[in-house]
């Protein structure tokens, strides 16, 4: 699946890989990979800007600290975004389950 | 070569393409951790340096579609130097020069027809000279301020309103000769661009907010010496001596602003600059 295909979905997929746990960017995109399969084959470097808009809005909190040298900065889900992470999860399922059924009642076979 | 090399020249290029946000340093630091971490966990796995690097890099995306992702994010919009924004800040330095030669001929006008005690020959010259300054500097300005609403990736709705007043100021310097009138409409426009302006902080504030002052001081520069009566009054009612000082001030701290804004836009380095071929 690619990066284009998950427009619209990534703050959603990012809140819930973050909500398992405080992460580094580099984790939350290994999360994000290993929980789908490796499926979502997007940018890696395109996912920070959407962590750092998550954070501007208030769903998101980060720290940085050193490690190997290195600065690094960690997220975390604040409670506007365990909130914000419970409606979109509603959402997603009321639309994932109307795409289903309507799939699901299209007479595919009679138009192949 | 060190393992890190292309990921160095990888992270420098973004620096370069953002190198006009503040938080530049705390985003090159996170994508850098992000590439080494990444990079030595490959290593780990027994793959070499060079093509781990080069896997990571790869997986990681085109550094211009990665910076341009953090443009359209975090900065309000394209808040960024452009060869048009430079542009802008050449044209405001025109302005700045076209203003100190409204005021230098304007008030040569008028002391040359005191002198002469007649208003042709050099004074008319003169008066048109103003004119055709005039022309230039509030023309170049408009520009500016054009160019400074890019720099900022838009000014909202103060600035938009800002720009239509500019607007409405140098169609006005063009039909009217009397300055209170089109330095009124000129004070508004300035006075709405240059807050949000100054709300921002992108700008040298000095020069920012000595534009939005310079023409609201000419103006009242002339109320000041209108009231005062200071000097004759001229064969149409006016007080030529309150409409010249007003200008002049009018005209020299706009000049001054124009000057310093000139300068810092021209200076600008456009943020388009080439990627490295190793890692584009």
């Amino acid at each position: 699946m690619k990066g284009q295909d998950l427009k619209g979905h990534l703050d959603l997929l990012l809140l819930a890989v973050v909500a398992d746990g405080p992460a580094h960017g580099y984790a939350v995109i290994e999360r994000l990979k290993r929980r789908s399969d490796e499926r979502f084959d997007l940018p890696e470097g395109t996912v920070y800007p959407a962590l750092h808009r998550l954070e501007k809005a208030g769903y998101l909190g980060s720290d940085w600290s050193v490690v190997d040298g290195r600065r690094r900065r960690t997220y975390e889900l604040t409670a506007k975004g365990q909130e914000s992470l419970a409606e979109r999860r509603r959402g997603w399922q009321e639309f994932s389950g109307a795409v289903t059924s309507v799939l699901g009642g299209t007479p595919w076979t009679a138009t192949t | 070569m060190d393992r890190h090399d292309l990921t160095d020249q990888y992270v420098e290029a973004v620096r370069q393409r953002l190198r006009w946000r503040d938080d530049v340093g705390d985003i090159t630091d996170e994508l850098g951790d992000h590439l080494r971490s990444a990079t030595d966990s490959l290593i780990e796995q027994g793959i070499a340096p060079a093509e781990a690097e080069r896997q990571v890099l790869a997986g990681f995306g085109d550094p211009a579609e990665v910076s341009m992702s953090f443009v359209s994010s975090g900065s309000r919009g394209l808040a960024m130097p452009t060869e048009a924004t430079r542009a802008a800040g050449v044209a405001a330095i025109v302005s700045a020069v076209a203003w100190c030669c409204v005021a230098l001929a304007w008030n040569g006008s008028y002391l040359a027809e005191q002198a002469n005690g007649k208003w042709d020959g050099i004074p008319q010259g003169l008066f048109l000279a103003a004119t055709l300054a005039m022309m230039a500097a509030t023309a170049t300005q408009l520009v500016t301020w054009i160019g400074l609403d890019k720099r900022h990736g838009g000014l909202g709705v103060l600035g938009t309103a800002g720009l239509v007043a500019t607007g409405l100021g140098v169609l006005a310097s063009l039909v009217s000769w009397f300055f209170p009138f089109w330095a009124s409409i000129l004070a508004v426009g300035t006075l709405l661009l240059a807050t949000p302006m100054l709300r921002r902080g992108l700008t040298p504030r000095p020069a920012t907010a000595l534009a939005a002052l310079a023409w609201p001081v000419g103006l009242a520069t002339f109320i000041v010496l209108r009231a005062l009566e200071v000097g004759p009054v001229d064969q149409w009612g006016d007080h030529p001596v309150a409409i010249n000082v007003g200008l002049s001030v009018g005209a020299v701290l706009s000049a001054t602003s124009l000057g310093l804004l000139g300068r810092w836009l021209a200076r600008e380095e456009p943020a388009t600059v080439p990627i490295p071929a190793q890692v584009a």
